[in-house]
């Protein structure tokens, strides 16, 4: 095609056989890649593809110096064809992305098996702490103190009061005269019932859920758990163990697909996968 | 029946993570358990049924292992033994009983790295739980353990957000956006962007998370594209 038709033919080309290739890219598409592959980027594909042909007057639309209109029908008859390719070429780094986005189970589990935390610390947080120390100031000491003093399983009051803070000595003595049986059963009914309202306002009026003390969560299954963020797992600095151990005799997995790690050397889960057996042992403790 | 099932025998959707901050610190079969816990809670997201209950199978039998061997020698087992079998029973959906167990350990936690897990795990199953107030009553105990840990920080956010303080919480995550260190590969911040399903759950509520996310995505691509 001669350079000063080149205009023409694009003129022709944006207005009749661009849609042509773009519905073709959307049917190349839906029957190779069941959607997944952009019908855009095909397109975009296909056009430069036209382009190139064109500039270097290449087989199979432009090596026999066609005319504006053989070249367009050859383009319209051959759309088709045009998406296709683009599929082909740009199929493999398609699927690989693919894979890349569906993480699978080998993938989450290695992935968490070596996370570790950063050697980095949170930089600027006196607007955590700010915002704490608002949110500390909402869960009074007299509320902790109710909460865990109220619990209704006497044997999990330590416990509670251990985690909620209420460790002064005057918590003490409340849990022993509730203990002692000092107070009546309604009076502590009430006092429980009147810590978990008091707690509930002074978190905020947003909050729907009622705030229940721990005895009261241990006995009753509240609605459909709602999960939130995650767990940790312990650990001992300085024992240095790293030697498989014999543990389970048979392969542990069976239905999972785990694999192996090159960092963590004790990992029976995979292990167990791989190898199917377990056996060796562990060396004495440092120090 | 376990908790996570529902009346049809189908599992609920209830998803965490299991971390460690060292994971070479943990000995063999704590580093085992930690494996399975995670694959259970994504065996539990995804439904699959099979997995659920060939690694709940194999659970037990390391929990069997652990508590034969005294925790695998472990300086304080009265606290590792029941903070492992938390972690189980977390991953089996048993939440009542994980923080049942954890109560146990939080009771012979005797350092603060200790008091620090065990708190933010009893946050985190009291969040599963549905008591976003006593998940924020525990995340303050445990912050005060450990007032740089991320974990029982992103516990914290979460119990915040659902407590209804949604600016407090945010503030969390805006903090972690000014310390670029957390955000390197394969550290504790990062394991929660890409799989904690709660924290992605909060994502496009917050804005402080949803600029985390951005330096996240940003950061992965151009390590990508190296």
């Amino acid at each position: 095609m001669k350079t000063h038709d080149h205009d023409a033919f694009w003129a022709r080309y944006d207005r009749e056989v661009r849609p042509i290739v773009e519905r073709a890219c959307q049917t190349a598409s839906r029957l190779h890649s069941d959607s997944t592959m952009d019908p855009g980027d095909m397109a975009a594909w296909a056009h430069t593809r036209v382009w190139k042909m064109l500039e270097n007057g290449t087989f199979p639309t432009f090596h026999d110096d066609p005319s504006v209109d053989q070249a367009i029908d050859r383009l319209t008859t051959h759309a088709g064809i045009l998406a296709r390719w683009s599929y082909l070429a740009l199929s493999r780094r398609h699927w690989k992305r693919l894979e890349r986005e569906t993480a699978s189970d080998l993938s989450r589990v290695e992935h968490l098996s070596v996370t570790k935390r950063a050697d980095a610390e949170i930089e600027h947080r006196e607007a955590v702490d700010e915002a704490l120390a608002k949110v500390r100031e909402t869960l009074s000491d007299s509320v902790r103190q109710k909460l865990a003093a109220s619990l209704q399983d006497k044997s999990e009051r330590r416990r509670a009061a251990m985690a909620l803070g209420a460790t002064r000595r005057e918590d003490d003595r409340l849990m022993n005269q509730i203990d002692a049986g000092v107070f009546k059963e309604n009076t502590v009914q009430q006092m429980r019932s009147r810590a978990r309202k008091h707690a509930s306002e002074a978190l905020g009026a947003s909050v729907r859920l009622p705030l229940i003390v721990l005895a009261a969560m241990l006995a009753m299954l509240l609605a459909t758990p709602v999960a939130e963020a995650g767990e940790q797992s312990g650990g001992r600095k300085g024992t240095g163990m790293s030697a498989p151990i014999t543990l389970v005799a048979e392969p542990i997995v069976c239905g999972i697909e785990t694999g192996g790690s090159d960092e963590q050397t004790g990992r029976i889960l995979r292990a167990g996968m791989a190898r199917g057996e377990q056996s060796g042992g562990r060396g004495p403790k440092p120090g | 029946m376990s908790e996570d099932m529902n009346s049809t025998g189908q599992m609920k959707p209830d998803g965490t993570i299991v971390t460690a901050s060292n994971p070479g610190e943990l000995s063999p079969i704590e580093a085992a358990i930690m494996d399975a816990c995670n694959g259970l809670h994504e065996a539990r997201e995804r439904g699959d049924q099979g997995s659920f209950d060939a690694l709940c199978a194999s659970l037990t039998r390391l929990l069997a292992a652990y508590d034969e061997t005294d925790g695998e020698n472990h300086p304080n087992s009265a606290w590792s033994r029941p903070n492992q079998r938390a972690l189980a029973f977390s991953a089996m959906g048993k939440i009542q009983d994980a923080v049942r167990a954890e109560l146990i350990a939080l009771k012979y936690a005797d350092t603060p790295r200790r008091r620090e897990i065990s708190l933010g795990n009893l946050a985190d199953r009291c969040l599963r739980l549905g008591d976003a107030e006593l998940a924020v009553g525990y995340f303050l105990e445990a912050i005060e353990a450990n007032p740089q840990s991320v974990p029982v920080l992103i516990t914290g956010a979460a119990a915040l957000f659902r407590a209804g303080h949604h600016d407090e919480a945010d503030s969390i995550f805006l903090a972690m956006l000014g310390s670029p260190g957390l955000l390197e590969t394969g550290t504790e911040l990062t394991a929660y962007l890409a799989f904690d399903p709660n924290v992605r759950a909060m994502r496009g509520r917050l804005s402080g998370l949803d600029a985390l996310y951005a330096a996240w995505e940003t950061q992965e691509r151009s390590g990508g594209a190296q």
